[in-house]
């Protein structure tokens, strides 16, 4: 073989490595993201576009999927081998996914990062981390507030409070109900199956003073804790200021009572801001702080971001998570009035305006605690849910409907 | 009820014997000649073509998954690691000492036993009442009007429902109140009228199926032998009981047995109304075994459930198939 044929066959394969390893770089790897906000927030699109515009070498595909199923399709996902890249979680399911193996422990990827965790609020990082293991990193925060309908409150003569007791919240909902008009001072879900159930009961516990967990044991049927349970079954019974049959209700149930201006209070936080003014453009709402008691505070939950531990490309997840999660993405976030940033030091003005101001003097009450870090996260709730249902349609008392749920949550707590 | 096969078109090998009743030869010279892989050198029939897609399709979705929940049902599977361990009757043992299997498991037959008997006995009613001699336009005006919840998809009729339940947005507690009349209208809320509430919901979206199924069998009841009973001086009652009822009694047991196999492996309705509460009230087997599977993520004890409500459905198939045997 003459030594140009082999010059000319030594140039063709160099070109030919060349030019592949090019195209292999050129074409970019591919994520999938599941979230159950995008449809409702536009902005979350916004952020998505600019991280592949500055990572030209990762495509996001974004997959939408409801809230109500949400964890069931990340579960069903993984166990079928095709979970997500990346995609949200709630506090109150994250520590509950992670120790099902559904979650990538983060904890590698923040230590090889150390300045990355540096922006966020100690409490908000908490709510990912179980037992020295990060499932999740903070995304959106969010402290509960009493949701109000102003009209309702002028055509009743009752004053929008900076801050109130529990009797004067009680006497504002007895005001403001009016049966002939089917007009209810207050709802809440009491379904058995809605998260929201259990947490916004949660969140009237800690207004009391009270909490859910101490040295690993239930003590939410402590005073504090049947006090919170018969106020809400007084709400119904007694004083009558809520729709009748608490216990069929759903979140979707009472923000459409909401919507519809048949309900004129009702507890969440921040996050249901955009879901109502989607639903129902136009509307009118103030958000007020829940009732204080002697030690007040709130119930706080948000949002996180998670990865999976089945992704091919840990890499380009992480700095997915890393883009979502940075401190001006955060302060974007919060620009936008939306969520609070789960940041140590937020400096946007929307957080010191209405209606987020009020959020944030919530996340600051003494008593205000995360509801999420539970272990069987579904177990706990449902059994909760069962006490509340069983205190509101009276077939045990208070004391006894939360006996019996302390009693089964320490039997899954002990496991742990 | 005659054939009306042209003999000219049928091959020799079918062609019943004459002097016989041709419907019995028909069956019995088919039964003969059935074709074996064997018999005919790898060229089977051109039939086997047409029924191979149901027979395909049956295998993947029906078979397939029906012999994944049995196997299912005898193992446990880790999550973490997903491997997946053989655990005998394990499962078994924790269905059957479960205090909400029992309690779904007593809602469940409740809910069927009160469907079936309802749709069942109000459809020959509203059957029987259809095949009197109306004129053709009512029967034909009735007929869609009964049709109407049937043709609605059972979430939707699952949120109407919801909807007229609903103490402050139905509109009957809103007339009985401008009546001055003030009713308890929480039927749903309620531990004791749930189930039932939910029953009426199915009642008034499934009878008008039955209604058509058993009318169509009304009308092809030959008309001499209602004649014959009033020459004899049968009252309407005698009639219904004597003729019409028996001449119902095998499309009833068919009936029956396709409303128990849908009617237990319903869960569409319940969910959207109640979601199996409040408390339990309207837990089925059906709710819990989705609760298991897809909210407490226990495959193996959901797998086992499913196995036990196969094991009632034969159960009251077995029931239904021995009262209604000729």
């Amino acid at each position: 073989m003459s030594k140009r044929l082999i010059t000319f066959l030594l140039l063709a394969a160099a070109l030919v490595t060349v030019l592949g390893t090019a195209s292999l770089a050129a074409s970019p790897v591919e994520i999938t993201y599941m979230t159950f906000t995008i449809n409702e927030i536009p902005f979350e699109q916004d952020l998505i576009n600019q991280f592949e515009k500055e990572h030209p070498n990762i495509k996001v595909k974004v997959v939408m999927k409801p809230v109500d199923s949400f964890d069931s399709q990340i579960v069903l996902a993984s166990k079928a081998g095709k979970a997500p890249d990346v995609f949200e979680t709630r506090p109150g399911y994250t520590v509950s996914l992670g120790t099902m193996g559904v979650l990538q422990d983060l904890t590698s990827f923040v230590k090889e990062d150390p300045v990355y965790k540096q922006h966020f609020s100690r409490g908000a990082w908490d709510m990912g981390t179980w037992r020295g293991k990060q499932y999740a990193v903070p995304w959106r925060d969010g402290t509960w507030a009493i949701y109000a309908n102003p009209k309702l409150f002028e055509d009743a003569g009752v004053e929008l409070p900076s801050k109130w007791t529990f009797e004067e919240f009680l006497k504002a909902a007895k005001s403001l109900t009016n049966q002939q008009k089917g007009i209810s001072g207050f709802a809440f879900s009491g379904s058995r199956t809605d998260l929201g159930t259990s947490q916004s009961w949660t969140a009237f516990l800690f207004g009391m003073g009270g909490t859910l967990i101490e040295n690993g044991k239930a003590v939410f049927n402590d005073k504090k804790g049947v006090e919170a349970l018969q106020l809400y079954v007084d709400l119904v019974h007694k004083y009558k200021v809520t729709p009748s049959n608490p216990t069929a209700l759903s979140y979707k149930d009472v923000t459409d009572g909401f919507g519809n201006g048949k309900v004129a209070m009702w507890a969440n936080g921040p996050w249901y801001i955009a879901t109502l003014r989607k639903a129902y453009p136009g509307i009118e709402l103030k958000i007020l702080p829940l009732p204080a008691g002697d030690n007040p505070g709130s119930a706080t939950s948000g949002t996180l971001l998670a990865m999976s531990p089945q992704t091919k490309h840990p890499k380009e997840a992480w700095e997915l998570v890393k883009f979502l999660t940075s401190e001006e993405s955060l302060a974007r976030w919060a620009e936008k009035g939306l969520f609070l940033p789960p940041l140590a030091n937020p400096k946007s003005k929307f957080l010191t305006e209405p209606p987020m101001s009020v959020f944030v003097a919530m996340s600051r009450l003494p008593n205000t605690q995360q509801v999420g870090n539970l272990p069987e996260a579904n177990t706990l709730w449902d059994i909760l849910n069962v006490a509340i249902q069983k205190a509101l349609l009276r077939s045990a008392t208070s004391q006894e409907a939360l006996n019996e749920a302390a009693e089964k949550w320490n039997q899954v707590l002990e496991k742990y | 009820m005659r054939s009306t096969y042209s003999r000219a078109a049928v091959s020799p090998d079918l062609r019943p014997p004459e002097g016989k009743d041709e419907n019995l030869k028909m069956q019995s010279t088919v039964g003969t000649k059935r074709w074996t892989f064997r018999s005919l050198s790898g060229r089977p029939p051109q039939g086997l073509w047409f029924v191979l897609p149901a027979v395909l399709f049956f295998l993947v979705f029906s078979t397939y998954p029906t012999v994944l929940v049995i196997l299912q049902s005898f193992t446990v599977s880790d999550f973490v690691t997903g491997r997946t361990t053989f655990a005998g009757l394990h499962n078994f043992a924790s269905v059957l000492s479960m205090g909400e299997f029992w309690t779904a498991l007593g809602h469940s037959l409740a809910y069927v036993l009160l469907s079936v008997a309802l749709h069942l006995g109000l459809g020959v009613i509203l059957a029987s009442l259809l095949n009197q001699r109306i004129s053709a336009r009512f029967r034909s005006t009735a007929r869609t009007l009964i049709l109407l919840p049937w043709a609605i998809t059972p979430v939707v009729v699952a949120g109407l429902w919801r909807l007229l339940y609903h103490p402050d947005l139905s509109f009957v507690p809103a007339i009985a109140s401008s009546l001055g009349i003030h009713i308890s209208w929480n039927y749903l809320g309620r531990p004791d009228t749930a189930l039932f509430a939910v029953v009426a919901a199915n009642v008034w979206a499934f009878v008008p199926f039955y209604t058509f199924m058993l009318l169509a069998k009304l009308q092809v009841v030959p008309s001499t032998l209602y004649e014959a009973a009033a020459i004899d001086g049968a009252n309407p009652l005698q009639t219904f009981f004597s003729i019409t009822l028996p001449q119902l009694k095998t499309t009833l047991g068919t009936l029956a047995i396709f409303d128990i196999m849908g009617t237990l492996t319903q869960f569409d309705l319940t969910w959207v109304m109640t979601r199996g509460g409040p408390l339990n009230a309207t837990e089925l087997l059906s709710t819990l075994v989705y609760k298991q599977a897809f909210e407490g993520f226990q495959f193996g004890l959901a797998s086992t459930m499913s196995v036990a409500m196969f094991v009632l459905m034969i159960v009251l198939i077995g029931g239904v198939s021995f009262l209604t045997r000729e």
